[in-house]
């Protein structure tokens, strides 16, 4: 019963340091720093050096794959 | 069945494995770049900074406690602060800290705050590998991280019974951009690749409405342009800028609107998922979209589209064979295109589902129009957008959902509550299309000013309950409904939809004046504005104009949006805000 008990303390014990952690990432907005500091600067510098394929070459013509007729002639 | 079918997130067939090990392999490459690459002593720097403005405050709200009355502490603890401007820092994106809102309403926001992080991760899990690629490969995809803040900047000021509606709502709307987000990204051919998954996939306009796929239990629809374009303008109001301008530098006039200029945009600089076995595309609900659809169209050569055209004569039931023959036509093509059946009995139960939400949403308005509102607010809009045009019935998680929030605000409006306690003092409207990049604005109002926006515009469309047994009848209503789709019924419905709408809604939700948004790219709505004038001076009727371009904040700022109505409000009004830290902040560089 003591054993139980002490695994109870401890359990409450991790459950409220890990509640207080969190708590302080909510309350200081820490996870919207992160992401303001860290990951969208990294992202930014790397989606602007990412090669991309280029739309605009991709011949401009309308698609031959249906018939609209074919559905818009339905009774 | 569960919603959405678990299979669909365990699909693997057709997925290189050997491409996902490789691709496991960039992201932890990327994951050791963004170590390496960080310039840590400059964030150092910054943090520090950051830490002692944090100090500064700290100090300066010590000073203020040690001011306040033991009553005015008291007040604060249990009740929360009451000037919000100052969580607001110049020239940064997040926020200070988040809001005090007294012991018990932070304890329901930190436990949302940890139940969205739990269900995106949640989520994203399903399939982490391509979730994760998706991450790396589209810049959109950064802006979803940002949600929180969004979420905050939407419920700020909010308490009590309010505060869990608005929860409620905007968890249920960012459950399904998760889920669809993986959907996405695991489906697409730069990504996930899964070609199974993406045979299932029927693409949509943004603002064609996806009841219809109700009819197609098996298949899943998706607004094509919805998260990399469309709801990415409510969340980053910074996110659509490389878009217009790749678009524009093709030689787009720049006075087209930036919703189909940023999806021609996306496409243009490859920004688009591909996938589907098709796409549906639609004349909403301009011009602009129909160049936008006609875009897409052609530059995906390989999906076959079929353009969902309805008349725009609403009045006329004798353009209801052409409207249900298109309707059938369009069930047709999905049919043909995926193998798939319509499927009667999963369409009216789906229906069914989507008239008792409509009546859940008729009782929001018969409360709003009280004197004692209780369901306002830019997640109510943003959600009932979602409902009516994306969800249509189709989630049966989401009767949940208008269950818990109906429940709220009976209880909220029995005991009379005010969603901004103390602070409510104006109704009002809004009328034609509201910023994008400015979502939470009507939540500034009602904090800055005490203005209520009781109902948009773009809310106020088919509440007629849909027929669920005569299938021919059934097919009619679903024409009905998609004339009205969001926008469409106002801006293409002509002057009596518009117009004298306008001063039907004045009178049913009895108001001090309209919040008139003039989104300046807006070819239909500029062609009524000197009706709206001179009709409101003859009606008495006060008329606040607010101009804003939509998904491009450099045209009017947020900060001159605010600026109207500071203005409005003290010269028009006479009146004083009811939180003076809010009538002039920095925001421009804020997602």
């Amino acid at each position: 019963m003591k054993g139980f008990l002490r695994f109870l303390k401890k359990l409450f014990g991790i459950c409220a340091v890990i509640y207080g952690i969190l708590f302080v990432v909510f309350y200081w907005d820490l996870d919207g720093k992160f992401m303001y500091y860290i990951w969208e600067p990294f992202m930014v510098k790397r989606f602007d050096n990412m090669k991309r394929e280029d739309n605009t070459k991709i011949p401009y013509m309308k698609k031959d794959i249906l018939e609209p007729r074919e559905y818009t002639e339905i009774y | 069945m569960k919603y959405i079918d678990p299979k669909n997130f365990r699909l693997k067939d057709n997925i290189d494995w050997k491409a996902q090990a490789a691709n496991l392999k960039e992201i932890a490459g990327i994951v050791g770049d963004i170590v390496k690459e960080t310039d840590w002593s400059e964030v150092a720097k910054s943090a520090k900074k950051d830490a002692k403005g944090i100090q500064k405050r700290l100090s300066h709200e010590l000073d203020l406690l040690k001011k306040m009355s033991p009553d005015e502490v008291k007040d604060l603890v249990l009740n929360g602060e009451k000037q919000l401007g100052k969580l607001y820092a110049n020239g940064k994106m997040a926020t200070v800290r988040r809001e005090w809102r007294g012991v018990k309403d932070t304890g329901v926001d930190f436990y949302e705050w940890g139940k969205m992080w739990a269900m995106l991760l949640a989520t994203f899990s399903k399939d982490l590998v391509p979730a994760l690629m998706g991450t790396v490969h589209y810049r959109w995809m950064v802006s979803y991280f940002c949600c929180h803040s969004f979420m905050d900047k939407n419920t700020m000021g909010l308490r009590g019974r309010a505060l869990k509606m608005h929860h409620e709502l905007i968890y249920a709307i960012f459950r399904y951009v998760a889920e669809n987000l993986v959907l996405l990204m695991k489906s697409d051919e730069k990504v996930g690749n899964s070609k199974e998954l993406s045979k299932k996939i029927v693409l949509f306009d943004e603002m064609t409405m996806s009841q219809i796929m109700a009819g197609f239990p098996d298949l899943i629809g998706i607004p094509y342009q919805l998260m990399p374009v469309f709801l990415l303008s409510e969340i980053d109001q910074l996110a659509c800028m490389p878009y217009i301008d790749a678009v524009e530098s093709y030689g787009l006039p720049s006075d087209t609107c930036p919703v189909p200029s940023s999806e021609c945009g996306a496409a243009v600089i490859d920004a688009l998922p591909h996938m589907g076995a098709c796409f549906i595309s639609s004349s909403m609900p301009c011009d602009g979209s129909v160049m936008a659809s006609s875009y897409t169209g052609r530059r995906f050569k390989d999906l076959p589209t079929y353009h969902l055209a309805f008349p725009v004569r609403y009045e006329d039931e004798s353009i209801m064979d052409a409207a249900v023959k298109d309707i059938k036509g369009c069930i047709k093509f999905i049919e043909d295109n995926t193998g798939a059946k319509w499927n009667w009995d999963a369409y009216f139960a789906a229906m069914k589902r989507f008239n008792t939400e409509t009546k859940y949403e008729l009782e929001k308005w018969e409360i709003n129009q009280t004197d004692h509102p209780q369901l306002i607010g830019p997640c109510y809009e943003l959600f009932r957008k979602w409902n009516y045009e994306m969800d249509g019935g189709l989630d049966p998680r989401i009767i949940k959902t208008f269950y818990n929030v109906d429940k709220l605000m009976k209880k909220a409006y029995e005991c009379k509550d005010e969603p901004w306690r103390g602070k409510m003092k104006y109704r009002a409207i809004v009328w034609s299309i509201p910023a994008h990049y400015y979502a939470n604005f009507s939540n500034w109002m009602a904090n800055c000013w005490g203005v209520d926006i009781l109902v948009e515009m773009e809310s106020l469309n088919f509440t007629k309950p849909l027929e669920t047994e005569n299938k021919e009848e059934a097919l009619k209503d679903l024409a009905r409904l998609y004339e009205r789709m969001v926008m469409r019924r106002h801006t293409n419905g002509g002057y009596d939809h518009v117009v004298t709408e306008l001063w039907r809604q004045c009178e049913a939700w009895n108001v001090d004046f309209v919040l008139m948004y003039q989104h300046v790219s807006c070819k239909n709505m500029a062609t009524v504005q000197g009706l709206f004038e001179d009709q409101a001076r003859e009606r008495g009727i006060k008329l606040l104009w607010c101009s804003h371009d939509l998904m491009d904040p450099r045209t009017v700022s947020r900060k001159d949006m605010r600026a109207s109505v500071n203005e409005f409000m003290r010269t028009v009004m006479k009146a004083e805000p009811v939180d003076p830290s809010l009538v002039d902040f920095e925001d421009d560089t804020s997602w």
